[in-house]
C-alpha cells in the first residue's frame, strides 16, 4: 500500500475542506472496501489522503422521524442487521446488511459505504502484484475486457460507458426498493437516482466532496411486507450473483404498492416499475407474481457467458415476492 | 498388550494444544530477527514472454535497497524467459516494504510477447505452441508397465516390462468378453489449488558461517539436505527450523534444485542471506500464494466392461494430467488407484491405464491431498454410477460386489520397485453398510426419472482407495526416544506436523509401549539440527511408516529399562511389566519399582540418567511381509467410502442442505478425535464441487481472475455439514496396532459423489467440475 | 515525523501502549511487528478469512483491514490477552477438549471470533454459533470440531459466571 495522509475529521463539514483540498483524497467510513482498494492499487490516480469519519460520533444512530427510519452514516451494517426498528420497519434492509460479506466486516462497515463501494469486477480489481494492473476501460483501456473475457458474473443489462461490472452492494437494491433517500453534505437524492456506475472512483452521483450524511428509509407500515434474496456460491464472505428486493402492501387481499429491485445483475441496482405495476390491483397469487417476475426480467440482454443469470434472478425474485405474501 | 490399551484409542489432548490456542505456535512468518530484510516481486505479465531489455540500475541505487536479483546474477533462479503470468522475473531485496516497492517501480523491463497455451486443449491442439522449446507438451508417463506371469502360488505378477501403458491383460479381449460396456469420455477436472491457511514462505538467516531457514516444510530433512547441495553448503551448517507449518495438504513440499518446481520463495530468501549475510525474508502474499500453491487438474476418459450380473471385467483408462509449466509429474501414478490396479483389482482381469503429462502457460501443478488420485476416483467413479444404470443395479451394490478387499493384489502400487504386492486391508464393505444406513438410502434413493418438481433430492456414492507412503529405499523414515529417571520420555521425530496430529499419536504409542501416561511425553521435533531423520510426511504415510520406529524406538528403552529392572529385583526380564510408570512382576504384583529405582539415581558418579532407543525405519518393516518373505508385501491402503446428499434448485441452479457422510476404515482409530478431524477435510471436496473452486484465467491475457480468497473460495461454517464415521476393522498387519492411514484420502472420492448426486436429482451428467448454477441450469436445458 | 507518520495511542491487552507508525500501515501490522504479538495472523490480506480477528472493545474486527491509526484511543485484545498468567481462558480449554484446532492457523482468530459472540450471547444455538463465525475461515476445515468448542465453552463460562455470581 503506498503511503498517504491520515486525518481523522471531527465534523463531515472538515470532512469535506479536507477533501476538497486534497488532489484526491478517498472517505474512510468503514474503510473495509477502501483497504482493498488502495491494496490493490485499483485506482490510477493515487489516493493522497484519506478522510476517516470514525471520530464523528454523531453520525451513528438509527431512529424514527415520522415515518421514516433515519440511519447515521456511520451506522454499521451489525447494527442495521440487528436493529429492532429496521426489521420492523424495513425486513429487507436489516436482511441484506445480514447478508453482506462476514460478521466482522459487518461489525466495521457501514450502510454509507456499503452503496458507495467499488465493484468487484475481477479485470478492474486485479491485483497490480501479478504481473501489473489490467488496462480494462475504467483504466484507460479501450474494451471493457470482460466483454470479450469472462463475464460470468457481470451485467445481463449492459453497460454503462461500456464497462459491464455489476453493482456489487447488497444493501443498494433493498435501499431502492425501499424507496430510501440518501442524504448527502449537499442534498437529499433519491435511492434510485444515486447510483450511476460511472461516475469516480465509487459509480455514484456523489461530487469531489461531497459526503453521505444520513439514509432516511420509509417505515413500512402495517400491512407492508418486505424481503430480501441473495444468490452466491458461498454462504458467508461472498459478493452475490444476484440479490432481489421486493416491497409489498396488501390491502384487503389486494396488492395496493409494490416495489422490486435487483442487484448484482447490473451497473446500478436495478429496479423494474413495470414488474410491481403488474401486481399491483389483484392478489399475491403465484400467477401474477411469475408474470412480475417474468416482467423484470424481460429486458434482459445477457452476454454469452451469463444467461443463465436471466433464469437465476426470474426465480429468485419470484421468492422473494412469494416471502412477502 | 492386546486390547488393553491405556492410551491408544483414547481422545487424549494433542500435544502443543495449548500453543495452538494461545497464540504462541509460531509459525514461520512468526519469527523476527531484528534488521530482517524484505523480498518483493515484479511477476510477468504475459503468459509466454522473453525479457528483451532489463536495467536495474536505478533500484539498486535507492537507498534502502540491498539487493536486486535477476537472471542476470541469480541464473539457478531466474529466467529470461517467462512461462507463466506472474513468473519472476526480478526480486527485490530491501529494509522494509515500501522501499521494496518503490524499487519495483524503478526496474525497466520489456518484454516480447510469444505465442502461449492456456489449457490442455490448447495445448493438445495440432501446431499448438511449445511451452517449454524442442519439447512437446504433451508427454506419456515414463515409467508404464504392463505386468503377466502371475505366480499361481502367492497370486502377484512376477514379469514386468515397459509398455506404453500401464496394466495387463489385454482390454481388447476383455471388452469383447463383457456383456455391459460404459465409457464416460471428457470428463474435466477442473484446474484447483491446494488449499495453505498460512502462505508459503522462508525466513533465512546466513550468520558466521551457518544457514537458518525458519520455513514451513513435510520433509525438513529432505529439503535441507537438497537445499545444503544447491547453496554448496555443508549439510552441517545448515539447520531447517519448522515448528508450526499452517495447513499444507501436500502443497508445502519445496524441491530446492528444481526451477520448475514452485520454491522460489525459499531460494530467494536463502541466496539473498548468503550474497548479504544477513536476515531475509521472503513471504508470499495471498494472491502469490494462490499463484505460486500448487495446482491440480486432469481430462480422463474411463471405460469399464461388465458381466451381467455386474461383475467388474475390464477397465480403460486413460487421463492427460495439467501440468503447467513446470510442476510435479509423478502426481499422474495416483490417478491408477482408482482403476483395476487397486481399487477395482478384485474382478478386473483386464485393464488399461494410459497417462499422460501436458504442459500449458499456466502456472505449476503438483500434487496434493490426494496426489492425482482425486483425478482418478472422479473419473472412474463417474463411470461406475453409469455402469448401475445401465446394469440395473444398486450404485452401493456394484461397488461391493467389485471393490478390493484385503489380500488382493496391487499392481498399480510403485512400479519402479514391485512387480505387486497385497493390499493389506480394505474394510470398503462396512463403510458401504455404514453409508447405506445412515442415510437411510433404501427408503430414499430413487431413480432421477421418479422426481420432478423445482426442488430434486439427490443422493450419490463413491468410494475410494488412496496410497499411504512408498515403501522403499531413500523413504526410511526415523525415531528417539530417550527415558529419564523422573519416569518421562521424549520423543525425538522430525515426522512433520500439519494439523494431521501425528505429534500426539506418536506420543500416545511412547506412552503405550513404555507404560507410563502420555502427558509425561515430550516432543522434539522442531528442527533439523536437533532430530534425526524423518521422511516427507507426504501420501497420509505418518501413521505406518512413522509409527514403526516410534514403537520400536520405545521398545527398545522398555527392554533396556525392564533389563535394568530385572538385575534389581533379581527375576528374569519376561516375568516383568510396565503399568502407570509402576514396574512390576507379573506374577507378585506386590513386587514393584519406580523407574527412577530400575535405573538407579545415584546422581553424577552413579545410576543411568537416560534410556535411549532408535530406530531407524529401512522399510519394509518384517511385519509387512507374508509370512515374513521377502517380495510379498503387503501395502495398507486410506480406503472408504463417501455419501452426498443434496437438493438441486433447479430453477436457480444452486444446491441446498449439503451433506457429506465419509466412512473409512482406519483398522484402529488410535486417536478417534483426530480422524474425525481428518475425515471433516471432505469439505475441500465441496468447495471444489460447488464453490467454485477453478483457477479462471482470462483467456486471451493469462491471467489468473480469482486468484484471491473472495472470488476463489474455501468453505465457510455455513456451506455444507460433513458427518464423520469411524469403521475399525481389526487385523492390518502393516501397522504395530493395526491402524491404516487416514488424511488425504476424504477429498478423493468427493467430487464424483458429487456428480453422482447431481445426476440422481437432475437426470443428466455435467462432466465439468465445479458443479456451478451456470452448468446445472444448462444441463436442465433452461440456458 | 511526515506527514505518513503518525503516534498512536492503543491499549493492547490492558497495556496502555504509545509508538510511532505510519499512516498506512493496519493494525495487524503494528501488532505483530511492533508490538510483537505474533498471535494475530495474516492469511489472505483482504478480510476474507478471520485469521486476523482481534476484538476492539468488545467487537469482532478484522486487524489486517484496520488501520492502525482508527485503534486511536481504543482497547484491543488480542489471542495473547486470552490467558492470564498459567491457566488458559474456558474457550481455549473448550478448544482443546474439543480438537478445535487442526494446523491452528486459524485458531486465534476463530477463538477471538467466539469470545465476541460469547460476550453477547452466553447461550447461543448452533445456528447463532455458525452465523456469529462465519467470517473465519479453517482450511482444514475443522468446523463441526470448532462449533462444538464453542457450544462448549459457552457452557463453562456460564457455569463459572454463576459460581463466581
Amino acid at each position: 500500500m503506498k503511503p498517504f495522509n491520515y486525518i481523522q475529521a471531527n465534523s463531515l463539514v472538515e470532512a469535506g475542506a479536507i477533501l476538497a483540498a486534497s488532489s484526491n483524497g478517498a472517505i474512510h467510513s468503514g474503510g473495509t472496501d477502501l483497504m482493498g482498494c488502495l491494496r490493490d492499487r485499483i485506482w490510477m490516480d493515487e489516493v493522497d489522503v484519506v478522510v476517516s469519519l470514525s471520530g464523528i460520533a454523531q453520525l451513528k444512530y438509527i431512529r424514527k422521524e415520522g415515518d421514516a427510519i433515519k440511519i447515521g452514516a456511520m451506522t454499521t451494517l451489525t447494527e442495521i442487521a440487528t436493529s429492532s426498528l429496521v426489521r420492523e420497519g424495513c425486513l429487507m434492509l436489516a436482511d441484506a446488511a445480514r447478508a453482506t460479506a462476514s460478521p466482522q466486516l459487518r461489525n466495521v462497515g457501514t450502510l454509507a459505504g456499503n452503496i458507495c463501494q467499488e465493484n468487484r469486477c475481477w479485470y478492474y480489481r486485479y491485483s497490480y502484484r501479478i504481473g501489473g494492473i489490467i488496462e480494462c476501460v475504467r483504466k484507460g483501456g479501450k474494451k471493457c475486457l470482460a466483454v470479450g473475457g469472462d463475464h460470468r458474473y457481470h451485467s445481463i443489462f449492459g453497460a454503462v460507458k461500456k464497462c459491464v461490472a455489476v453493482n456489487p452492494s447488497d444493501t443498494a437494491p433493498a435501499l431502492v426498493a425501499a424507496g430510501a433517500t440518501i442524504i448527502t453534505t449537499n442534498r437529499e437524492i433519491p435511492a434510485v437516482e444515486f447510483f450511476t456506475g460511472e461516475n469516480g472512483k465509487c459509480s455514484t452521483v456523489l461530487e469531489a466532496g461531497e459526503i453521505v450524511r444520513e439514509i432516511s428509509v420509509p417505515f413500512g407500515g402495517e400491512g407492508t411486507k418486505s424481503a430480501f434474496k441473495k444468490v452466491a456460491l458461498r454462504k458467508s464472505i461472498d459478493f452475490a450473483i444476484v440479490t432481489s428486493a421486493a416491497s409489498v402492501l396488501v390491502d384487503d387481499g389486494v396488492v395496493a404498492r409494490a416495489s422490486i429491485c435487483l442487484g448484482g445483475v447490473a451497473v446500478t441496482p436495478h429496479p423494474s416499475s413495470e414488474a410491481a405495476a403488474l401486481l399491483i390491483g389483484g392478489p399475491l397469487s403465484d400467477e401474477r407474481i411469475a408474470k412480475a417476475a417474468d416482467a423484470a426480467l424481460a429486458g434482459a440482454k445477457p452476454l454469452k457467458g451469463n444467461r443463465y443469470k436471466v433464469k437465476m434472478a426470474r426465480a429468485i425474485i419470484a421468492d422473494t415476492l412469494a416471502e412477502c405474501s | 498388550m492386546a486390547n488393553n490399551f491405556k492410551v491408544l484409542g483414547k481422545s487424549v489432548h494433542q500435544k502443543t494444544a495449548l500453543e495452538r490456542v494461545n497464540g504462541s505456535a509460531r509459525y514461520y512468518s512468526d519469527f523476527q530477527i531484528p534488521g530482517t530484510l524484505v523480498t518483493r516481486f515484479i511477476r510477468s505479465p504475459f503468459p509466454k514472454a522473453k525479457i528483451s531489455r532489463l536495467d536495474t540500475t536505478a533500484a539498486e541505487t535507492l537507498p534502502g535497497v540491498e539487493l536486486v536479483m535477476s537472471y542476470k546474477n541469480f541464473p539457478q533462479t531466474f529466467r529470461d524467459t517467462m512461462h507463466y503470468v506472474g513468473e519472476q522475473v526480478v526480486a527485490v531485496v530491501a529494509v522494509d516494504e515500501d522501499i521494496a516497492e518503490e524499487a519495483l517501480e524503478l526496474v525497466d523491463v520489456e518484454y516480447r510477447e510469444l505465442p502461449a497455451v492456456l489449457s490442455i486443449e490448447e495445448a493438445l491442439a495440432p501446431d499448438a505452441p511449445e511451452v517449454f522449446e524442442g519439447e512437446p507438451n504433451c508427454h506419456d508417463w515414463e515409467l508404464h508397465y504392463y505386468l503377466s506371469e502371475k505366480d499361481p502360488e502367492s497370486g502377484l505378477w512376477t514379469k514386468k516390462e515397459h509398455a506404453n501403458f500401464h496394466g495387463f491383460g489385454d482390454v481388447e479381449v476383455g471388452f469383447a468378453e463383457s456383456d455391459v460396456i460404459v465409457e464416460a469420455k471428457g470428463l474435466k477436472y477442473a484446474y484447483t489449488k491446494s488449499p495453505a491457511m498460512n502462505p508459503r514462505g522462508a525466513l533465512a538467516h546466513f550468520n558466521s558461517g551457518k544457514l537458518t531457514v525458519y520455513t514451513h516444510s513435510q520433509g525438513m530433512h529432505h529439503e535441507k539436505t537438497v537445499l545444503a547441495g544447491v547453496l554448496g553448503l555443508n549439510v552441517t551448517d545448515v539447520n531447517y527450523v519448522c515448528e508450526y507449518i499452517g495447513s499444507s495438504f501436500g502443497g508445502k513440499i519445496a524441491e530446492p534444485s528444481d526451477i520448475n518446481h514452485p520454491t522460489h520463495y525459499l531460494i530467494v530468501a536463502c541466496l539473498a542471506s548468503l550474497e548479504l549475510s544477513k536476515p531475509v525474508r521472503c513471504v508470499y502474499t495471498r494472491e502469490e500464494e494462490m499463484l505460486c500453491g500448487w495446482s491440480r487438474g486432469s481430462l480422463s476418459d474411463v471405460k469399464i466392461g461388465f458381466k451381467d450380473d455386474g461383475t467388474l471385467h475390464a477397465i480403460s483408462y486413460d487421463n492427460w494430467m495439467e501440468m503447467g509449466s513446470g510442476g510435479d509429474k509423478w502426481t499422474i501414478k495416483n490417478s491408477l488407484l482408482a482403476t483395476g490396479t487397486t481399487l477395482y483389482s478384485r474382478n478386473c482381469k483386464h485393464m488399461r491405464g494410459k497417462l499422460r503429462y501436458v504442459h500449458t502457460n499456466r502456472f505449476l501443478s503438483c500434487g496434493w491431498q490426494g496426489y492425482g488420485a482425486p483425478e482418478g476416483h472422479y473419473g472412474v467413479e463417474v463411470a461406475m454410477d453409469m455402469a448401475a444404470e445401465k446394469l440395473g443395479i444398486d450404485p452401493i451394490e456394484l461397488r461391493r460386489m467389485n471393490h478390493m478387499r484385503g489380500g488382493d493384489i496391487d499392481a498399480g502400487y510403485d512400479p519402479l520397485l514391485y512387480k505387486s504386492c497385497y493390499i493389506s486391508s480394505s474394510g470398503i464393505s462396512e463403510c458401504l453398510d455404514a453409508l447405506e444406513k445412515r442415510s437411510e438410502w433404501k427408503s430414499r434413493w430413487r431413480h432421477p426419472s421418479e422426481k420432478s418438481g423445482r426442488y430434486r433430492e439427490g443422493l450419490g456414492i463413491a468410494i475410494f482407495c488412496m496410497g499411504a507412503g512408498r515403501p522403499g529405499p531413500g523413504n526410511n523414515t526415523s525415531a528417539e526416544v530417550k527415558l529419564f529417571p523422573d519416569g518421562t520420555a521424549k520423543l525425538y521425530s522430525a515426522l512433520a506436523e500439519m494439523g494431521q496430529g501425528q505429534h500426539t499419536v506418536q506420543c500416545q504409542i511412547v506412552a503405550e509401549v513404555l507404560g507410563i501416561p502420555y502427558k509425561k511425553i515430550g516432543l522434539v521435533w522442531q528442527e533439523t539440527d536437533s532430530t534425526p531423520w524423518a521422511s516427507i510426511a507426504a501420501s497420509s504415510i505418518g501413521t505406518w511408516l512413522q509409527s514403526w520406529p516410534t514403537y520400536e524406538a520405545a521398545h527398545e528403552v522398555r527392554r533396556q529399562l525392564l533389563a535394568l529392572a530385572a538385575g534389581v529385583l533379581g527375576v528374569e526380564v519376561e516375568k516383568l511389566d510396565i503399568e502407570d510408570s509402576v514396574i512390576f512382576v507379573k506374577d507378585e504384583p506386590s513386587r514393584t519399582l519406580t523407574i527412577g529405582e530400575a535405573m538407579g539415581t545415584l546422581g553424577i558418579y552413579g545410576g543411568t540418567h537416560e534410556l535411549i532407543g532408535y530406530y531407524s525405519h529401512e522399510v519394509p518393516h518384517p511385519r509387512c511381509l507374508r509370512d515374513g518373505k521377502p517380495g510379498q508385501l503387503y501395502i495398507p491402503k486410506e480406503k472408504g467410502a463417501q455419501l452426498v446428499s443434496l437438493v438441486v434448485d433447479t430453477e436457480t441452479g444452486m444446491c441446498h442442505d449439503v451433506k457429506v457422510i465419509n466412512a473409512q476404515d482406519v483398522g484402529r482409530a488410535l486417536n478417534p478425535k483426530i480422524v474425525e478431524g481428518q475425515f471433516l477435510n471432505a469439505r475441500h471436496g465441496v468447495e471444489n464441487a460447488l464453490l467454485g473452486s477453478d483457477c479462471i484465467v482470462d483467456k486471451k491475457s493469462g491471467r489468473l481472475l480469482n486468484g484471491n480468497w473472495i472470488d476463489y473460495k474455501p468453505t465457510s461454517f455455513l456451506d455444507c455439514d460433513i458427518d464423520p464415521i469411524i469403521i475399525e476393522k481389526p487385523g492390518d498387519p502393516t501397522h504395530p496396532f493395526g491402524a491404516t492411514a487416514c488424511g488425504e484420502g476424504a477429498a478423493c472420492p468427493t467430487l464424483a459423489a458429487f456428480s453422482n448426486a447431481i445426476y440422481n436429482a437432475i437426470g443428466v451428467r455435467i462432466k465439468e467440475t465445479p458443479f456451478t448454477p451456470d452448468k446445472i441450469l444448462a444441463a436442465l436445458g433452461k440456458v | 515525523m511526515s506527514a505518513s507518520e503518525k503516534i498512536l495511542s492503543l491499549t493492547v491487552n490492558g497495556e496502555p501502549k504509545r509508538l510511532l507508525v505510519k499512516t498506512h500501515w493496519m493494525l495487524s501490522r503494528v501488532l505483530r511487528e511492533e508490538i510483537h504479538h505474533t498471535g494475530t495472523k495474516e492469511a489472505c490480506g483482504e478480510g476474507a478469512c478471520g485469521a486476523c480477528t482481534v476484538l476492539m472493545g468488545e467487537k469482532a474486527v478484522l486487524a489486517c483491514m484496520t488501520l492502525a491509526l482508527e485503534a486511536e484511543g481504543k482497547s484491543v485484545e488480542t489471542i495473547e490477552g486470552l490467558m492470564s498468567a498459567k491457566n488458559p481462558h474456558p474457550i481455549q480449554e473448550a478448544w482443546m477438549e474439543e480438537f478445535g484446532a487442526q494446523c491452528g492457523f486459524c485458531s486465534p482468530g476463530m477463538i477471538m471470533s467466539a469470545k465476541a459472540l460469547l460476550l453477547r450471547n452466553p447461550d447461543p444455538t448452533l445456528g447463532e454459533v455458525r452465523e456469529a463465525m462465519a467470517g473465519n475461515i479453517c482450511v482444514c476445515s475443522n468446523y463441526e470440531h470448532i462449533e462444538a468448542a464453542v457450544l462448549s465453552a459457552a457452557r463453562k463460562m456460564r457455569e463459572d459466571g454463576a459460581q463466581n455470581g
